[in-house]
């Protein structure tokens, strides 16, 4: 494998050469460059849901990141998320699980590459979509001149759409291991949830269940398993 | 390419934004007013053309709930009021007096209660949509509902005409 590899970068490298020669002596004759690169599922973490826990103790969430390359630019990408949400004080409880997927493509806005280098920046857009349940078991309305008031939502299972655009980066920092991070604008596709009178206080995978539009961001560590090739335009 | 290098630290920058702005634990901020109270404000005719009404402050104002403490007590030269309306009911009935001396009124109101989460910070609110509101016409001449629906007590929702 590791001799494949080496054997195709030096061909690579070695096209690459005349190629940049060819461009020296004629430079409306180039052709891109069509070299076979590795390519295959890259498997990793969010590490800011970790994070998250830290700073909002009420939640807990867990993301896979997966993504694998289909053609020179276009890779498929998927983001696999869970979240469990427990919340008391004196004036409610909260308690509401579930999972996600988010499906879609990234593209790769680098123009210039080198197959050696698998840095990626990159546009992505997906369709999210939530399965899950949540509760109020108690909550109480204050008014301090007739009484409060005391009542509780029982569990409901919901599901919720969004469309989810990003923008980010991956860099290649150890063989076939990476680093990532990215921003991320969620559109939520089922409005009625969010405009309800009990909205939920997290959308796994999505953010905030009170908001229409959630802002938010991902720090990913991923491993790249090699499966297969893909042929990539090299532009000299 | 100096635009890119540019590029660069606008993202780091708007990347550290939504890091510190996605941090905050959210149960603890409740950056609203949440009280529903009804909002009510008093008019009177103006006393040189009676098409015209004006704002008015009344005299001595004595507010509470029937059988209940009360919640303004001879209060001097107010131009309007926030009543709480009860959370358990769907009606509820005010004593109103404008002056000490002079007689009383009952406000009663007929509204529909439905809870509201209103966020992870604010908790349940309850609004109230008001089906309607009048009184005993003592004093007061009529009562006209401006706003229905009660989610906020920055609004004028009723309005006390003299």
């Amino acid at each position: 494998m590791k001799r494949t590899l080496s054997s195709i970068f030096s061909a690579c490298f070695l096209l690459l050469t005349i190629g940049a020669g060819a461009q020296d002596k004629k430079k409306d004759s180039v052709k891109p460059l069509v070299v076979e690169v590795p390519a295959g599922l890259r498997i990793g973490t969010d590490l800011t849901r970790i994070a998250m826990h830290f700073f909002q103790p009420y939640r807990t969430d867990a993301t896979i990141t997966l993504d694998a390359r289909y053609k020179d630019r276009i890779f498929f990408a998927s983001d696999i998320s869970w979240n469990r949400t427990s919340h008391s004080d004196t004036s409610y409880t909260y308690k509401g699980n579930g999972l996600a997927i988010a499906l879609g493509v990234n593209y790769n806005l680098l123009k210039r590459q080198v197959p050696k280098e698998n840095f990626m920046l990159f546009g992505g857009m997906k369709y999210g979509f939530a399965l899950f349940n949540y509760e109020l078991p108690a909550y109480q309305v204050p008014g301090s001149y007739w009484g409060d008031y005391h009542g509780a939502v029982p569990s409901s299972s919901k599901t919720a759409h969004w469309i989810e655009l990003s923008v980010g980066v991956k860099v290649e920092v150890l063989k076939h291991f990476y680093l990532g991070w990215s921003l991320h604008d969620r559109l939520l596709l089922t409005r009625k949830l969010s405009k309800g009178d009990y909205p939920p206080m997290v959308i796994p995978g999505y953010g905030k269940g009170n908001k229409g539009n959630v802002f938010d961001m991902q720090y990913t560590v991923s491993y790249l398993i090699p499966m297969y090739k893909v042929k990539q335009k090299m532009n000299l | 390419m100096p635009t890119a290098r540019y590029m660069k630290y606008l993202i780091l920058l708007l990347c550290c934004i939504t890091a510190f702005a996605s941090c905050d634990d959210d149960t603890k901020i409740c950056d609203q007013d949440t009280r529903t109270f009804a909002n009510l404000r008093f008019r009177y005719p103006n006393p040189n053309n009676n098409n015209i009404e004006k704002d008015t402050a009344l005299p001595k104002v004595t507010v509470f709930a029937l059988n209940k403490d009360s919640l303004i007590k001879k209060r001097v030269g107010i131009t309007g009021l926030q009543l709480p309306l009860d959370l358990g009911n769907d009606t509820s009935r005010f004593y109103f007096q404008t002056d000490s001396a002079r007689v009383a009124d009952t406000l009663t109101f007929a509204y529909k209660r439905q809870p509201h989460f209103v966020s992870a910070g604010c908790g349940v609110v309850m609004y109230f949509n008001i089906d309607s509101a009048w009184s005993t016409n003592h004093i007061i001449k009529s009562v006209q509902l401006s706003v229905k629906n009660i989610t906020t007590i920055n609004e004028t929702h009723i309005i006390l005409h003299f």
